[in-house]
C-alpha cells in the first residue's frame, strides 16, 4: 500500500439530487437503435474498426506505433535511403515522440468511399490540393470590350467575328510562351505549357453565336437554367478573357507573376491578330489589359504578412464562395422552400455545401494560408482541414440539423436576420453536434484537438443562421457567439489558445462603423488584421458566404463573373467534386499540371 | 475629490446556474470555499514531479531578492505585496496540466478562473487539451500541491504533462486513464493506484510516486464540471444560455454605438 | 462643451493633482500638454552621428538583422569621416538647411540640438514644416538628407571626388530604402514613430512605437507610463476616427479612468486588493461601480433574477461602465504583475478578465465590448509559443497582435513591463536605452501624468 491516506467519501453522506439524475443516463441508452442508424456510427465504426460509442481502447499502446500506416512505413524507409545516399540524417523516426501510441486510424473521404492514410491530405503530399491551389492563383480574367475599343476608335480596326476569332486563336498560343511577332523571342516547350489556356464569358447570346464555341465556357451547359439565366443577365454583353497562366508560371514565381503574364500574352496577340506595331496605342491597349478591368482573385496583403497578388491570403471569401461549384446544376430557389418541401432535396444541397466548403474554403484557409504561409513545416491544419471532408461527420451533422429544419419550419417564409431570433437556431445545431461528439468517444478521437471541433461546430452552426436568414452579417455573429461563448461554457474548453481571438473580437466588430473593424463577410478575407493570424473560421466565414447565397436562392455569392470563370471544364482540379480529386490524388491518380518531366532526366 | 460614497456589501455572484455543474464551478471559483482533500502528496515528490529542480536544492534565481534590487521611485512597486517567489527573485517555471474530455474534475477556461481567483502572480495559456500555470518558482510548487492533492485532480483523467500533450479527447485505455504517448503514468494493479513512473518532462523517476487511486465513475459524474447528454444536459442551462446570449446582444450592440444599450 | 462629466484627476501616491475638470480637457484635440507632447513626437528626428561615424569606418551599411549587423561588409567601401569631431558644425549646417522663414509673423521652430555628449542630434523639423507636409515623412526624410549634405559639404564628398563615398553616405542613412520598404535596424535617422511606409493600418501612426520605448521614457514609473501609452494610444484612436461621435465619449472616459487614474479609481482598486487576486478586483469593481450608481440591478423578478438567484445587471452610461471596466482591467493587470514582478503574466489577465466580469455583472458588456479579451488571448498565445515571438513589452502597439482594440490594451502592457523585475530578455534597458537617456534629455517626458492634469487645470478656466 503506499501509505497515503485515501480521503475521498469517507463520511456517510445523504442521498443528492444527482444520484436521481443517472435515470436520465439509463434513459438514454434507449436511444441507441436510433444511434445505430446514423451515418456517423456507420462510419466512425468502419474507421475504427470497433463500436465508436464505447469510451474505451483496449488496444491503446499496443497498435505497433508508427507501422500501422503505410505512409509512415514508407517515409521511414525513404528516411534511411535517404540518409545513406546523402550522408546526413533525414527523416527519423527513432527521434521525438514516438508516433503510434493511439490508434493511427485511416480517413474516409466523405461522400466517397476512399479511404486514405492521413498524411496523404499534407498539402505537401497531396497533388489535388496543389493544384487546386495553383488553379487559384493562375486565374485572372481581363474585360475585352476596353482594349476593342481602344483598337476601334484609335486605330480603326475593325472588330469582326472573325477577329476576335483570330484573337481568341492566337491568345492560346502566347498564354502558353508561343511568340508571335518577333524573331528571336525564347519560346517555352508547349508540353510544359500544357495546361495554359484563355477561355470567353458573356452573357450576350448573339456574341456567343458568333464566337468559336470551343473558346467559350458554356454557361447554358454547366449551370441549372435558372442559374444560367441570372449569370448571364449580370455579367451582361461585356466580353471576358478568363487567362490561365501555365502552372510552371506560378511554381517559379508567385501569384504576382499571373496578370502580368496575362497582360502581356493578351497584348501581344492583339498586336498580332491586328497587325499593329510599336505604336502608341498598344500602351492603351496594355494598360487596358493590365488596369482598366482586371479581376485578380486575391489582392496584395498589409507590408507584415507581405504576399503579391493573387496568393490566399488576399482572396476575400465572397470569391472562395464563388469558386465553389458544388451545386451549379441544382435550381435556385430560396433554401427555406426546398427544405421544408422536400428533406432529401434540401439534404442535396447541404451535402453539396458541405463539401464545397469543407474541401475548398478549409483547405485554402486553414491548410494554406495558415498552415504554410503564415506557419510553416508543422502539419497541424491538414487535421483541421480534413475535419470538414473526411468521415462523413459534416455529413451527419447537416442531416440532423435539416431534419429539425423540416419538421418545424413548415409554415415559415422567411426568417428575419436578427439576434434574438437567430439565437435559438444557434443553440439548437450546436447541441446536436456538441452532444454528439459526446456520445461517440471515438469522433472525438477523430477530431483530436480543440481546433477541430471548434471550427467544425462553430462554423456550421453560423452556417444554419445564415442558410435560414439570407445574412452573412448574422451568420459571423452565430459563427463567434458559438465558437467563444457557446462552446466554451459548455465544456469549458475551445481550441488552440488564440483560435477564439476572433470570436471575442469579432462581435463587436461585426456591424461596428470604424476603420478597421466591420464591413460585409464577402468582402472580408484572411488578410483582415484579425483574422490573419487566428486560424479555424474561414470555412465558417466562407460558409456563411455560400449559405447565404443559398438562403436567397442566389446563382453567386460575390462575383457572377468570378463563378462563372471557375465552371470550366478545361481546369485540371474539379472545383464541383474537389473531395474526389483529393481523393484520387491520395490514391496518387491525380495527375497535375506544371511538371516538369520533359526537362529533367528520367527518374 | 472623491465625494464619501455609501459602501455597500456586495455579494459576489460568480457564475449563473442553478444546479449542481454550475454549484461546482460557482464552488472551484470562489476563493472563500474550501477544496475538498483527497490525498496527500509529500513536497519533495512534488517537486520531483515538476522536475525543474532536485529536491533538496537551491532555487534559481533570475534576478536578486527585490529587497537588494536597485529601482527607479515608484509608488506602486512598493504598493502591491510581491509574492514569496518574486520576493527571492526565483526564475518563472510552470506546471502544465491535461485534462481529460470524459468526465473532467477540472477543464481548462475553469483553470484559468480558479487561477486568477485563488493564487496571485499567475500566467495562464488555455487551450483544449492542456493548460500551463507559471508562476515563481516556488510558487508555483505551492500551486502544484493544492492541485494535485486536492478534489481538482483525478489522478487518471487529470495529467501532469510538460511536452506532448496530445490525448485529452481520445478513448480511455484498458486501465481507464487518459492517453499519454510519453507513458508518464501506469495503473498500478496491486496498489490500486496511479503511479508516475516520469516526470512532467517525461525523464524517468528513479523512484515511481504514486498519486492516488482513480475516481469511480459514479464519483466523476457527481464531480463533472461539464454538460453531458446522458447526465446534466447543456441544452437544458436556460440560465446560462440567458446569460451568454446578453453578452453577445451587448457586444455587438454597444460595439456598433455604445450608447445604444443603454439601460437594456 | 459636449459632455457635463466632471472628474478630478489623481497622482500615484492618491493625491489630488486636478479637481473638478470637464470630461474634454483630456482630450488630445484639447488638452494642451498632450497636444504638445503628441507635436513633438510626431516631429522629431534623432540622428545618431557617431553610429553614422563607425558605420563609416568599418564600412557597413545595409544590413537587415537586428544583432551583430554584419552580413553585409564591404570593407573596401569604408570612410575615415571625422564625422563627431565636427559635430557642432554639422549641427550648424544642418538647422541652416532646416529653418524655415518667419513669415506673416509666425516664428521659426526649427530645433536643432546635440545630446547624449554630442554623439547624437536632435531635429525638431519646424511647424511650418509639417504643415506644408501631406504627412510626417519630413521627420525621415529631411533630416538625414540635411545630415547628408552637410557631411557631404563639409568633407568635400563629390561625384568627382569620391563616387563610390556618395553613394555608399545614402546607405548608411538610409539602409538599402528604396530597395527594402524598411529602412536598417539601427538606423542613424530615426524618430519616435516608424516610417509611414510602414505603416499598417490608416490613421496608426501614433502607435508605431513599442510599448518598452514608453516605459523608459517613463523610467518604469507604472503610472506615468500608462499616461504615455494612453496619450500615444488615444491619439491614433482620434486620427482613425475611432473616437468619433458616438464613440468620442467612451475614448474620453476610459482615457480619464484608465490613463490618468480619474476619481483615483485605479489606485483605490489596487490598494484595496494589493495582497488579492485578480478576482478580487473583479469583485472591487463590482462593487465600487454599484456605490457609484455606474450600474444597478435591471430589476428584481425574473428573467431579471434567475431562479437560482443570479441577477442581471444593467447600466444607463454604457460609456462609464467600459471606463470602469478598463480601470478595474489596469488594476487587475497591477496586481496581478506585481505580484509576480513578471511581465508575461499581463497577457493571461488582459485574455480572461472579460471572461470573468461578464460572469460577474450578469452579462455585462467586458472591456471594450470584448475586442481586449479576444486580442489579449491571441496576445497570451503568441507570446508563449513558436507562432509568434519576443516579450509583451517589445511589441509596438500597432502591431497586428495587440491592434484590435480601442487603445486600452497596451497602457496595461506599460503597466506590467514597469513592474517586471527583471525576468525580460526584451526588458526596455535590452531594447530603448536609448530613450532612458532621451527622457533625462527633454523633460516633456518627465511626470505626464501630473502635467495632464496640470494643463486640464489651465485650460478648464476656457471651457465652458
Amino acid at each position: 500500500m503506499s501509505g497515503k491516506k485515501d480521503l475521498a467519501f469517507e463520511k456517510k453522506r445523504i442521498a443528492k439530487e444527482t444520484e436521481y439524475e443517472y435515470e436520465l443516463s439509463a434513459i438514454a441508452k434507449k436511444f441507441l437503435p436510433t444511434e445505430k442508424n446514423r451515418l456517423l456510427f456507420k462510419t466512425m465504426k468502419k474507421v475504427f474498426g470497433m463500436d465508436p460509442m464505447t469510451g474505451i481502447d483496449v488496444k491503446m499502446y499496443k497498435r505497433g506505433g508508427f507501422h500501422q500506416l503505410k505512409s509512415k512505413t514508407e517515409f521511414a524507409k525513404w528516411g534511411k535511403q535517404i540518409a545513406i545516399e546523402r550522408g546526413l540524417p533525414a527523416y527519423n523516426r527513432a527521434v521525438g515522440i514516438p508516433l503510434g501510441q493511439r490508434a493511427l486510424e485511416p480517413y474516409i473521404i466523405s461522400g466517397t468511399d476512399i479511404i486514405v492514410d492521413y498524411d496523404d491530405l499534407h498539402h505537401v503530399n497531396n497533388a489535388a490540393i496543389q493544384q487546386m491551389l495553383d488553379d487559384i492563383k493562375r486565374t485572372v480574367i481581363l474585360n475585352l470590350d476596353i482594349p476593342h475599343q481602344v483598337l476601334q476608335v484609335r486605330a480603326g480596326k475593325e472588330i469582326t467575328p472573325e477577329t476576335v476569332n483570330l484573337y481568341l486563336e492566337t491568345v492560346q498560343h502566347t498564354i502558353g510562351g508561343g511568340a508571335v511577332a518577333q524573331e528571336h523571342m525564347a519560346e517555352i516547350h508547349p508540353g510544359l505549357t500544357a495546361d495554359a489556356y484563355c477561355k470567353v464569358i458573356t452573357g450576350n447570346d448573339e456574341l456567343i453565336d458568333m464566337l468559336d464555341r470551343r473558346f467559350i465556357i458554356d454557361i447554358d451547359k454547366q449551370y441549372h437554367p435558372d442559374r444560367a439565366k441570372a449569370l448571364k443577365k449580370a455579367i451582361g454583353n461585356t466580353m471576358f478573357l478568363v487567362a490561365r497562366v501555365p502552372t510552371i508560371a506560378v511554381r517559379i514565381g508567385d501569384g504576382g507573376v499571373v496578370y502580368r503574364w496575362a497582360a502581356m500574352q493578351s497584348s501581344m496577340a492583339f498586336i498580332s491578330a491586328y497587325r499593329l506595331t510599336g505604336e502608341s496605342i498598344i500602351s492603351d491597349i496594355a494598360y487596358a489589359a493590365k488596369s482598366a478591368q482586371l479581376i485578380q482573385m486575391g489582392e496584395r496583403t498589409w507590408f507584415s504578412r507581405a504576399r503579391s497578388q493573387n496568393e490566399p491570403g488576399g482572396i476575400p471569401f465572397g470569391y472562395v464562395a464563388d469558386f465553389i461549384q458544388c451545386f451549379r446544376d441544382l435550381p435556385p430557389r430560396p433554401f427555406i422552400e426546398i427544405i421544408t418541401e422536400d428533406l432529401e432535396e434540401g439534404r442535396k444541397y447541404l451535402h453539396r455545401m458541405a463539401e464545397g466548403v469543407g474541401t475548398i474554403a478549409n483547405i485554402l484557409d486553414e491548410l494554406i494560408w495558415y498552415g504554410f504561409y503564415m506557419s510553416g513545416g508543422l502539419g497541424f491544419s491538414t487535421g483541421v482541414a480534413a475535419g470538414g471532408y473526411c468521415g462523413e461527420v459534416v455529413t451527419d451533422f447537416v442531416d440532423s440539423v435539416s431534419e429539425l429544419m423540416h419538421r418545424y419550419m413548415q409554415n415559415v417564409k422567411k426568417v428575419p436576420p436578427r439576434w434574438d431570433t437567430v439565437r435559438w437556431i444557434l443553440e439548437v445545431s450546436l447541441q446536436i453536434m456538441m452532444e454528439t461528439y459526446e456520445k461517440y468517444p471515438s469522433l472525438m478521437e477523430f477530431h483530436w484537438g480543440g481546433a477541430h471541433r471548434v471550427s467544425l461546430v462553430g462554423n456550421l452552426a453560423g452556417n444554419t443562421a445564415a442558410m435560414l436568414t439570407g445574412s452573412t452579417t448574422v451568420g459571423l455573429q452565430g459563427v463567434h457567439y458559438a465558437i467563444g461563448l457557446l462552446m466554451k461554457e459548455g465544456w469549458l474548453r475551445t481550441g488552440w489558445a488564440g483560435q477564439e481571438v476572433q470570436d471575442h473580437v469579432g462581435l463587436a466588430y461585426s456591424t461596428a462603423l470604424r476603420m478597421e473593424e466591420g464591413g460585409l463577410v464577402e468582402l472580408r478575407g484572411p488578410n483582415y488584421p484579425f483574422a490573419s493570424y487566428t486560424a479555424g473560421h474561414s470555412a465558417g466565414l466562407t460558409g456563411t458566404c455560400v449559405s447565404a447565397a443559398m438562403a436567397r436562392g442566389s446563382s453567386w455569392a460575390c462575383s457572377p463573373v468570378v463563378n462563372v470563370a471557375f465552371a470550366d471544364p478545361h481546369l485540371k482540379f474539379d472545383f464541383a467534386r474537389p473531395s474526389l480529386a483529393i481523393a484520387k490524388a491520395a490514391l496518387r491518380q491525380f495527375m497535375p499540371a506544371g511538371e516538369r518531366d520533359l526537362i529533367i532526366p528520367s527518374h | 475629490m472623491t465625494k464619501e460614497k455609501k459602501k455597500i456589501d456586495y455579494t459576489p455572484q460568480i457564475y449563473p446556474g442553478a444546479e449542481p455543474v454550475s454549484e461546482r464551478r460557482r464552488k472551484i471559483m470562489d476563493p472563500n470555499r474550501r477544496l475538498l482533500k483527497l490525498r496527500d502528496i509529500p513536497d519533495d515528490e512534488v517537486v520531483t514531479l515538476l522536475g525543474h529542480r532536485a529536491p533538496g536544492s537551491l532555487y534559481s534565481s533570475v534576478h536578486p531578492p527585490l529587497d537588494e534590487l536597485m529601482e527607479p521611485y515608484d509608488p506602486i512597486k512598493l504598493l502591491v505585496e510581491p509574492t514569496p517567489g518574486a520576493r527571492a527573485g526565483d526564475r518563472m517555471r510552470f506546471v502544465q496540466f491535461a485534462d481529460s474530455f470524459w468526465r473532467p474534475v477540472i477543464a481548462p477556461w475553469l483553470r484559468a478562473r480558479l487561477y486568477f481567483n485563488r493564487f496571485r502572480g499567475v500566467d495562464t495559456v488555455i487551450y483544449s487539451g492542456r493548460e500551463i500555470l507559471e508562476m515563481r518558482e516556488r510558487d508555483v510548487e505551492a500551486a502544484t500541491r493544492i492541485l494535485i492533492e486536492t478534489e481538482l485532480f483525478d489522478p487518471a483523467r487529470t495529467a501532469l504533462r510538460g511536452l506532448t500533450v496530445h490525448g485529452h479527447a481520445l478513448r480511455l485505455d484498458e486501465n481507464g486513464l487518459m492517453f499519454d504517448a510519453r507513458r508518464r503514468y501506469t495503473y498500478d494493479k496491486d496498489l490500486k493506484e496511479v503511479v508516475y513512473i516520469k516526470d512532467m518532462h517525461a525523464r524517468i523517476l528513479d523512484e515511481p510516486i504514486p498519486v492516488g487511486r482513480p475516481l469511480t465513475e459514479k464519483e466523476l459524474m457527481q464531480m463533472d464540471v461539464t454538460y453531458r447528454w446522458d447526465t446534466r444536459q447543456y441544452k437544458s442551462r436556460t440560465e446560462i444560455l440567458s446569460v451568454i446570449a446578453r453578452i453577445a446582444k451587448f457586444r455587438i450592440n454597444a460595439g456598433f454605438k455604445p450608447d445604444l444599450m443603454n439601460g437594456r | 462643451m459636449r459632455y457635463k462629466d466632471r472628474l478630478d484627476l489623481y497622482s500615484d501616491t492618491g493625491e489630488c493633482i486636478a479637481e473638478n475638470i470637464p470630461l474634454e480637457a483630456i482630450s488630445p484635440l484639447i488638452n494642451p500638454y498632450i497636444r504638445k507632447l503628441l507635436r513633438f513626437i510626431k516631429s522629431t528626428a534623432f540622428v545618431d552621428l557617431k553610429a553614422i561615424e563607425t558605420m563609416a569606418r568599418t564600412g557597413r551599411a545595409g544590413h537587415t538583422t537586428s544583432l551583430r549587423r554584419d552580413e553585409v561588409q564591404m570593407p573596401w567601401h569604408s570612410r575615415d569621416w571625422p564625422i563627431l569631431e565636427n559635430a557642432e558644425l554639422i549641427a550648424e549646417y544642418v538647422e541652416n538647411i532646416l529653418k524655415t522663414y518667419p513669415y506673416n509673423g509666425c516664428q521659426d521652430d526649427t530645433e536643432v540640438r546635440l545630446f547624449e555628449g554630442g554623439q547624437k542630434l536632435m531635429i525638431k523639423i519646424s511647424n511650418h514644416r509639417m504643415d506644408c507636409a501631406s504627412g510626417r515623412a519630413p521627420v525621415y526624410t529631411l533630416s538625414g538628407l540635411a545630415v547628408g549634405q552637410a557631411i557631404c559639404d563639409l568633407f568635400n564628398i563629390t561625384p568627382e571626388t569620391d563616387p563610390d563615398g556618395c553613394a555608399f553616405l545614402k546607405n548608411i542613412l538610409y539602409g538599402r530604402y528604396p530597395q527594402t520598404v524598411t529602412f536598417q535596424p539601427g538606423n542613424p535617422v530615426s524618430g519616435f514613430l516608424r516610417p509611414p511606409q510602414t505603416q499598417e493600418g490608416i490613421g496608426t501612426g501614433y502607435r508605431t512605437i513599442i510599448t518598452n520605448h514608453l516605459v523608459a521614457l517613463a523610467n518604469k514609473r507604472t503610472f506615468d507610463a500608462v499616461a504615455l501609452a494612453t496619450i500615444l494610444e488615444q491619439g491614433a484612436q482620434f486620427e482613425m476616427g475611432n473616437a468619433l461621435g458616438w464613440y468620442e465619449r467612451y475614448h474620453l472616459l476610459g482615457m480619464a479612468y484608465q490613463g490618468f487614474n480619474a476619481n483615483n479609481l485605479v489606485l483605490d482598486f489596487i490598494v484595496e486588493n494589493k495582497s488579492g487576486t485578480v478576482g478580487d478586483v473583479i469583485r472591487s469593481l463590482m462593487r465600487k461601480a454599484l456605490e457609484d450608481g455606474v450600474i444597478r440591478p435591471k430589476g428584481d423578478k425574473f428573467p431579471d433574477v434567475q431562479p437560482s438567484g443570479y441577477k442581471f445587471y444593467t447600466s444607463d452610461d454604457i460609456p462609464l461602465w467600459n471606463a470602469y471596466t478598463c480601470a478595474g482591467l489596469l488594476a487587475a493587470c497591477v496586481v496581478n504583475v506585481g505580484a509576480s514582478r513578471a511581465a508575461q503574466c499581463v497577457s493571461a489577465v488582459l485574455g480572461a478578465f472579460g471572461d470573468m466580469l461578464c460572469f460577474e455583472s450578469g452579462g455585462l458588456p467586458d472591456p471594450d465590448c470584448g475586442r481586449i479579451m479576444g486580442t489579449g488571448l491571441g496576445f497570451c498565445f503568441y507570446t508563449h509559443s513558436i507562432y509568434g515571438g519576443a516579450g509583451p513589452g517589445a511589441f509596438p502597439m500597432d502591431h497586428v497582435l495587440i491592434k484590435h482594440t480601442s487603445g486600452f490594451f497596451t497602457p496595461c502592457v506599460a503597466a506590467a513591463m514597469c513592474l517586471d523585475a527583471g525576468t525580460q530578455i526584451f526588458s526596455p534597458q535590452m531594447t530603448s536605452a536609448g530613450f532612458f537617456k532621451i527622457r533625462e534629455e527633454f523633460p516633456i517626458f518627465q511626470n505626464p501624468l501630473q502635467k495632464v492634469a496640470e494643463a486640464a487645470l489651465e485650460v478648464k478656466k476656457h471651457m465652458k
